[in-house]
């Protein structure tokens, strides 16, 4: 399917996509462009692929083949150790169980970006309370993220991901383990300050109502992206919605 | 990553803290018994190099009593199966050599016995041992005249007139200082060699098995790391500071340990009373070396043990070469058993053969290399299908989820081909499941 025009220019793009599991196809040709500044949220059934788009642009899995361009540089063709840099200083993540360390503490947790990119202790921890209080959980920074509520957890891992001030995050099902009213709040949260930073963000999602605060959804299906719905957001996620049922 | 390492070893709840003890106290056993391998080497090497003033050689006594210089008559005894050193011994001079071990000769009618005989003389009838030793005891041998605290010695002065009346009597103008030959010594250095192989060589692959199975419990905790950018060496490293600690934390265990029983191995309770007790303890920098090499050594050893383990930011913990051990493996093992024996071929009375001791490092290094290779063969030999197995198989082929402890294997599955098992779905009803097991 050819590739939309996207205001402010394409951050990342993927360009017919393809990966395999084994004999198993996940994609199989998938393109998406994703330009700066916008949320996107994906959508489909379960098995779609959804998760693999999203895991390849972000650097997770190396496509077996197509090409993958962040910021007008091919990313696909990185080794392990550049995409891992690339996460480390681009990229935040809020995935469906918050993938925190639990025995570490909320303000550890946040920190940890920040310390792998070897900022200074002190400005570390600085950073992680100042986005804890952003995000409503300032109290709870000497925590164990093990002994936080789900919304909580999401909620540092939102400030993780936001801490480092990243170009882009990736959200997979980033409400799937809460409640609604939970989740609302989350998005509310997520969509807010990533909007406030101007950060780009990819939402995977199964839920109609998450994908509602995007500005853009697309749908895969057996390894493809089907459907690529206009920046009418609401009218976009019901469309996506009614697709995916 | 060393403080992030250290907090997720000493804050990860029950299990973690059952591992690092588990571990701690099994490297605390190895370093103890490290420490008193050395120790024992120590009081071995202390008694090598003892003077042998029993060595001295004397010249026949002149015609005329010299005025110089001291009659000795050196013999053996025996009580109660043990033996006796018995030294008879007159001066002829003012300068007459001191025997080691006392600070005057024992003038005729004195004389001086070592602590163990002094003992025996204090509990046993004087018809049995005292009324053999004419005289008074004057006092006890030191340490610099025996060759270990439970040696019976004895130096009985006499007048020269009456010793030289006795035969076997010798003049002796200078006492020998160098050590006894001892034709075992480089036998047993060889030994105490292999001691300290065999303490440490288990050490390293408990230290590198319990990093391996750690780094895989925690594998959600790496792959977190992952996700937000932390490199594999940086997941190795947080990995191996466990190890490290937990060698530390052993080490310094260990050191305690030894210091509680060194007075038991000192004082005879363990090894008998060979050796003197302040003679058998290691060096201070084995103390030092210990408590640090063996913190730096596990943490080599957990990061080469940790090599072919990744962690993907997903979670996806697995051993990175799931390829079958080559025979290339077994290489070390043979070059080491080979070396070994031709070092035992060319040992003679008088030394051992070079080759030994490479060999026998050789064929550690070699069995901790071969280790995949005989778990392989091992497994192709005795292994068999399991019910989990199958339930996996029919899960993977689409099939429903089978609870393992309803599935009946009539007979272990050990080859391929076709086989049938029995599924109980319910008391009364069971099905047949046909599998056709391949080589993977």
């Amino acid at each position: 399917m050819s590739t939309p025009v996207v205001a402010g220019g394409i951050l990342i793009e993927a360009r017919d996509v393809r990966k395999s599991f084994g004999q198993t196809p996940a994609l199989r040709g998938a393109s998406v462009a994703v330009g700066r500044g916008e949320i996107l949220a994906i959508m489909g059934p379960s098995g779609s692929g959804k998760s693999t788009l999203l895991h390849c642009l972000a650097g997770i899995f190396a496509p077996d083949g197509g090409e993958v361009w962040l910021d007008g540089s091919r990313m696909d063709t990185l080794d392990e150790a550049a995409r891992t840099k690339l996460r480390r200083t681009a990229f935040g993540f809020v995935f469906q169980f918050g993938q925190l360390v639990p025995e570490l503490t909320a303000a550890d947790n946040v920190a940890m970006p920040l310390l792998l990119n070897r900022v200074r202790r002190r400005a570390a921890y600085q950073t992680a309370e100042t986005w804890l209080e952003k995000l409503g959980i300032g109290d709870k920074g000497g925590r164990r993220t093990g002994e936080l509520s789900g919304g909580e957890a999401q909620r540092v891992a939102i400030a993780r991901a936001l801490a480092l001030g990243p170009k882009l995050i990736f959200a997979d099902e980033p409400t799937g383990s809460l409640d609604s009213l939970t989740g609302e709040k989350v998005m509310d949260l997520l969509v807010g300050l990533a909007r406030e930073q101007g950060t780009t963000v990819i939402i995977v999602t199964h839920d109609a109502r998450v994908a509602a605060y995007a500005d853009r959804v697309v749908m895969v299906r057996d390894g493809l992206v089907s459907l690529d719905l206009g920046p009418e957001s609401s009218a976009a996620a019901k469309h996506a919605a009614k697709a995916a049922n | 990553m060393l403080r992030l390492g250290l907090r997720l070893t000493l804050r990860s709840g029950r299990e973690a803290f059952v591992r690092l003890a588990v571990t701690t106290a099994a490297v605390a056993v190895g370093v103890a018994l490290l420490l008193g391998v050395l120790a024992e080497f120590h009081a071995f090497q202390a008694q090598s190099s003892q003077p042998c003033w029993a060595c001295t050689s004397g010249n026949p006594v002149p015609s005329t009593l010299p005025a110089s210089g001291e009659l000795w008559n050196n013999s053996v005894d025996f009580y109660q199966g043990q033996t006796l050193t018995r030294l008879n011994v007159a001066a002829l001079g003012a300068d007459a050599p001191v025997l080691p071990g006392i600070s005057r000769l024992p003038a005729a009618g004195q004389y001086y016995a070592s602590p163990a005989l002094a003992a025996l003389l204090r509990t046993v009838p004087a018809d049995e041992l005292g009324d053999r030793f004419p005289g008074t005891m004057i006092g006890t041998i030191g340490q610099a005249g025996l060759t270990g605290p439970g040696q019976l010695a004895v130096y009985i002065g006499y007048s020269p007139t009456a010793l030289n009346a006795t035969g076997g009597t010798t003049w002796v103008t200078s006492i020998a200082t160098a050590p006894a030959a001892e034709v075992f010594t480089p036998f047993f250095r060889y030994a105490f060699g292999i001691g300290v192989l065999a303490v440490i060589f288990p050490m390293l692959v408990l230290i590198s098995t319990a990093t391996r199975l750690a780094a895989s419990r925690r594998e959600e905790r790496f792959a977190a790391l992952r996700l937000v950018g932390g490199t594999p060496a940086d997941i190795r490293m947080i990995a191996a500071v466990e190890a490290a600690v937990s060698a530390f934390f052993g080490a310094i265990l260990g050191v305690v340990i030894w210091l509680l029983v060194q007075p038991l191995v000192a004082g005879g309770a363990l090894i008998g009373t060979r050796y003197f007790s302040s003679t058998v303890t290691p060096a201070a920098w084995e103390y030092a070396a210990i408590v640090a090499g063996v913190p730096a050594i596990a943490l080599v050893a957990a990061l080469i043990s940790l090599r072919r383990v990744q962690i993907s930011p997903l979670g996806v913990s697995r051993r990175a070469t799931p390829k079958r051990p080559t025979l290339w493996r077994l290489t070390a093992l043979a070059l080491g058993v080979a070396l070994y024996l031709y070092g035992l071929s060319v040992t003679s009375h008088q030394s051992i053969g070079a080759a030994t001791y490479p060999g026998l490092l050789l064929t550690m290094v070699g069995l901790v290399i071969a280790g995949p290779w005989f778990t392989w063969a091992s497994a192709r030999l005795f292994g068999s299908v399991s019910t989990s197995d199958i339930v996996a198989a029919v899960k993977a082929a689409g099939g429903p989820a089978l609870d393992k402890r309803k599935i009946e294997v009539r007979n272990p599955i050990k080859t391929v081909g076709a086989h049938q098992v029995d599924v109980r779905l319910h008391p009364e009803i069971s099905a047949t499941l046909s599998l056709e097991v391949s080589a993977a």
